[in-house]
């Protein structure tokens, strides 16, 4: 169909209505009892919003990590949140897993030899604000970093060795498994 | 139970509409929107759920909460706490249009006349967003329904355009998903294919203009009609398309208790209004009693909007049923099951009660028929069509139902009767869940009174029927006709001698 709106004709909207009565006897009938969620939607939403560095709620990080469907639906509350839009499988390019498209953004670890490595996000898009937040998130852990500002496209953060939490971030990144957000 | 509809996708629907605490008429109207059958067209609902999603967050934004993230938190809160602190008003003027809140609802306008959604409205919109984001991916090119919901939220809150197009253009995406959802899992096509063969039927009895009505022993014979015709219904499942169809084709003259547009309620207002960034950072520090004091304050019943005719009320005995709470248990899987079996078939559940016991007894031996075939099992016996016993079963779970009303009664009335007394003391012996203060209890059984009242109502009418058939009928002899007429189209139907009892 290449109308935006499906008319609905007097014969659809009878079988519609009557597929509603269905379902409403499906539902009915279900025995499904919602289970008792270890993390509640508010607790999985203030962690989704928390700052970098602030006081971290380990019950929800733990339920992240350890359960599919808890980690599932945060996976969900990111991809919803992230506003420069980033998914969670890596595009391998070049055989290395250290380049990532997210989006309207591109990501690169750049390595050279004496220097610190240092993570490089430039903006592919006009008009699209920049983010001011990574997330990593992988079975090494979860990783939320302040980014700096946008400097001509470009931002660059770098990911020295001695920075525990940075370094991590180098670690994940490398992980073509890890989800990558920017925020 | 086999209905055609996938379990996975019934229980998601189940999740939303219990822990939102719908009503029966939100759950109605919430089942319309995800068919597509709520407005003029199929994707009006989607709209409607837009514009809601970009004034929420629009009037919740703070600080610390960008209106985006704010649309987010309220489509999350099952509760409805975000949005129950609307109510004392708001008023915001933003580049795409006035936009404020009020007792009456949420108001939204852009030059023109604003549209204004009642609170019951915006809590339905909820809940579909809420679909949106539990709902899984149909395929690589569709995704899910929270990335379709993703893409309605980069539009309506890129500041592109007016409240109109920005609505408008946000439709597309979740109007794509939904598109491709009813695809996957509706049957639809199975109603178009029942309404082919009825007609066949019926014209192969001349009966085409006069006369399509059909008594009890004309659905046994569309029934076979429509086997040999080479669909594989299960008789259960044929006779509730079949009582949907009839409900629907009932009700297209006046539809009103379907298609009521929602009264404008009789909120009270909240408390005087609150700083939004503390009302976020409340709803995400709140405790479970907390969670259930707010619930309480916030759940004045929608006056309701059915008329008092007989067939907006059993239009309303499933949703009723729908609505009992899972806790405290009062009824248990079986009961619940059983209900549902006999209340989804109505009209035909009261209109004809041979079709309803036959429907009865013959589920399970068909259930086990289809189960033996696709594991090569050995062949099944039949059942004996008890229908004393049938009637037997429905009376006990009525009387269940009665019970439960009599308590409400008596603790709505201060808990002092005998009779109440002693029906709480057995209640609570026997189901664990009951065993809660007094108070609590009472205010559980406010809450469900209606629908309890709705669902023993309806249970109620139909065993009169039954006991009237009982009286004038040998159900004795219709039991053992049935059983034979069943046996033959079964062994016609799963390819193998039933051998009879």
């Amino acid at each position: 169909m290449m109308n935006r709106f499906d008319e609905n004709t007097p014969q659809d909207r009878l079988v519609a209505r009557a597929s509603a009565r269905l379902l409403l006897s499906a539902v009915a009938a279900s025995d499904h009892e919602p289970g008792q969620a270890t993390v509640s939607r508010a607790d999985l939403w203030a962690y989704a919003n928390r700052e970098p560095g602030s006081l971290v709620n380990f019950m929800v990080e733990k339920a992240v990590r350890a359960d599919p469907g808890i980690a599932s639906r945060y996976h969900k509350l990111l991809m919803m949140k992230s506003r420069g839009m980033s998914i969670m499988a890596a595009a391998a390019y070049d055989n290395s897993a250290t380049h990532r498209r997210l989006g309207d953004f591109t990501l690169d670890i750049v390595e050279e030899d004496g220097a610190p490595a240092a993570l490089v996000i430039e903006r592919l898009t006009d008009g699209v604000p920049a983010p001011t937040l990574i997330e990593a998130v992988s079975i090494e852990g979860i990783v939320r970093i302040a980014l700096p500002a946008e400097v001509d496209r470009h931002i660059v953060l770098d990911l020295p060795a001695h920075d525990h939490e940075r370094d991590l971030l180098r670690l994940m990144l490398a992980n073509p498994t890890t989800g990558v957000y920017l925020l | 139970m086999d209905w055609g509809i996938d379990p996975d996708r019934v229980a998601e629907i189940a999740e939303i509409v219990r822990n939102r605490r719908f009503s029966a008429a939100d759950s109605e109207k919430f089942m319309l929107a995800i068919v597509g059958g709520a407005g003029e067209h199929a994707d009006s609902m989607l709209w409607e759920m837009n514009q809601i999603l970009l004034g929420l967050g629009t009037l919740l934004a703070a600080p610390r909460m960008p209106p985006r993230d704010a649309a987010i938190g309220c489509l999350l809160d099952e509760s409805g706490l975000l949005i129950s602190k609307l109510r004392s008003g708001k008023r915001v003027t933003s580049p795409v249009g006035d936009i404020w809140s009020d007792a009456q609802g949420l108001s939204l306008a852009d030059g023109d006349t604003p549209r204004v959604f009642s609170w019951p409205r915006v809590k339905r919109n909820m809940g579909l967003a809420d679909f949106l984001f539990m709902s899984p991916q149909i395929d690589a090119a569709i995704g899910s329904g929270a990335e379709s919901l993703r893409q309605s939220l980069d539009i309506l809150f890129s500041g592109d355009g007016d409240l109109v197009s920005l609505s408008k253009r946000a439709v597309q995406a979740p109007a794509r998903y939904m598109r491709g959802w009813r695809k996957k899992y509706l049957p639809l096509q199975a109603f178009a294919d029942l309404i082919r063969h009825r007609e066949a039927f019926l014209a192969g009895a001349g009966r085409t203009r006069s006369g399509r009505s059909l008594a009890h022993d004309d659905v046994l014979s569309l029934w076979f009609h429509v086997i040999d015709a080479g669909e594989t219904w299960s008789y259960g499942r044929f006779i509730e398309k079949l009582a949907a169809l009839l409900r629907e084709e009932r009700t297209d003259t006046d539809r009103r208790a379907f298609l009521a547009p929602v009264s404008i309620d009789d909120m009270v207002t909240g408390e005087p209004s609150d700083d939004p960034e503390e009302m976020i950072i409340a709803w995400l520090d709140r405790d479970v009693s907390a969670l259930q004091d707010n619930d309480e304050a916030g759940d004045i019943p929608e006056p309701d909007d059915s008329t008092d005719d007989d067939e907006a009320f059993v239009e309303r005995s499933l949703a009723a049923l729908n609505a009992l709470p899972q806790m405290p248990k009062v009824l248990t899987k079986e009961e619940r099951r059983e209900a549902a079996q006999v209340l989804s078939i109505i009209p035909l559940a009261h209109e004809q009660p041979v079709t309803l016991l036959r429907s009865l007894s013959v589920t399970p031996w068909e259930n086990r028929l289809v189960e033996a075939s696709r594991r090569s099992l050995p062949d099944e016996k039949a059942d004996a069509f008890d229908y004393v016993a049938r009637i037997g079963d429905l009376t006990l779970l009525d009387r269940q139902l009665a019970e439960l009303i009599l308590m409400a009664v008596h603790l709505e009335r201060g808990g002092s009767s005998v009779e109440g007394l002693k029906l709480l003391k057995k209640w609570r012996h026997d189901r664990s869940s009951f065993r809660m203060e007094d108070a609590e209890l009472a205010q559980t059984f406010a809450r469900m009174g209606q629908d309890l009242r709705i669902v023993a109502g309806s249970l109620k009418r139909i065993l009169a029927q039954l006991g009237k058939l009982a009286r004038d009928a040998d159900l004795q002899t219709q039991g053992v006709q049935d059983e034979a007429s069943f046996a033959k189209a079964f062994s016609k139907r799963y390819g193998k001698q039933t051998e009879t009892l």
